[in-house]
């Protein structure tokens, strides 16, 4: 066994050392913060996009059909309903 | 040692909730020989003084997810992976792998040395810096950082049998040039 110290090194060789990695603890918790804070953002602006992504398709789906081969379709002002000829509508886009 | 090893357990549990005097004192405690063995591998300070920087940093970091059990022995290994990969690219560090194999199973003890005076000290450092690069790794790992052939061949990605041969023949020649 080699016991005791291999390199006696300078009191302020050590200082500086300590100094130096105490920086770069700081250092490295800041970017854990920055990265927190990133994702936080990150989610945020995915719920905000799908929240209002999903409340546009409720104005396109926003079509009214009472009955099946009825002739009254009511559409929402501004919006453009195209039938064609041969098409089927499922019931549950029916309101 | 195994009051030390709780010891520096309960400090990294301290510092990984925020106490940055207990990651001091942790430093405090392991930063001598850490740096003895890394740079007695090295032979550079600058470069030691970054490896043992990113070593604490990572133990610090892997330790606010993970209780480590044996810190020390993490902290080690993290470091003379580094120094290891470090001499790798520098030079081959093989290249004696085959001939260590070789060699017969001699009964060899270690080296009980106690570094007192700054004369004892320069004579270990000389008598260290004349064995190869492998066995200076492996004495040093061994018999200074206390190491166990098990952990020593896990970083050294070689077998345990392969690293008590080597351990032998380091020890022999240290020996040897101690008495010269």
């Amino acid at each position: 066994m080699i016991r005791g110290k291999l390199i006696e090194r300078r009191e302020e060789d050590w200082k500086r050392f300590m100094v130096s990695l105490e920086r770069r603890k700081k250092r490295e918790i800041l970017k854990e913060k920055a990265q927190n804070y990133i994702n936080v953002a990150f989610l945020l602006f995915v719920l905000l996009f799908l929240f209002f992504s999903g409340g546009r398709k409720e104005t396109y789906l926003n079509v009214k059909i009472p009955l099946k081969k009825s002739p009254t379709i009511e559409v929402e002002e501004g919006l453009i309903l195209e039938i064609k000829e041969n098409t089927f509508i499922w019931e549950r886009e029916i309101r | 040692m195994c009051d030390k090893s709780d010891f520096l357990k309960s400090l990294l549990k301290k510092a990984s909730r925020g106490d940055d005097d207990a990651f001091r004192e942790f430093v405090e405690k392991t930063k001598d020989k850490l740096f003895g063995a890394i740079y007695m591998m090295l032979k550079n300070e600058g470069l030691t003084e970054e490896i043992m920087q990113e070593s604490y940093l990572m133990l610090w970091k892997k330790n606010r997810k993970l209780d480590i059990e044996k810190p020390l022995n993490y902290l080690y290994r993290i470091a003379l992976n580094r120094a290891i990969d470090y001499l790798r690219k520098e030079e081959p560090f093989f290249h004696d792998e085959k001939e260590l194999d070789e060699i017969n199973f001699v009964s060899a003890e270690s080296p009980d040395f106690l570094i007192e005076k700054e004369e004892e000290r320069m004579k270990v450092n000389n008598v260290l810096s004349r064995l190869t690069e492998r066995e200076r790794t492996v004495l040093l790992m061994s018999d200074y950082l206390e190491m166990n052939s098990f952990e020593i061949a896990h970083i050294l990605n070689v077998s345990p049998s392969t690293i008590r041969n080597q351990l032998l023949k380091a020890r022999e020649k240290f020996r040897k040039f101690m008495m010269e």
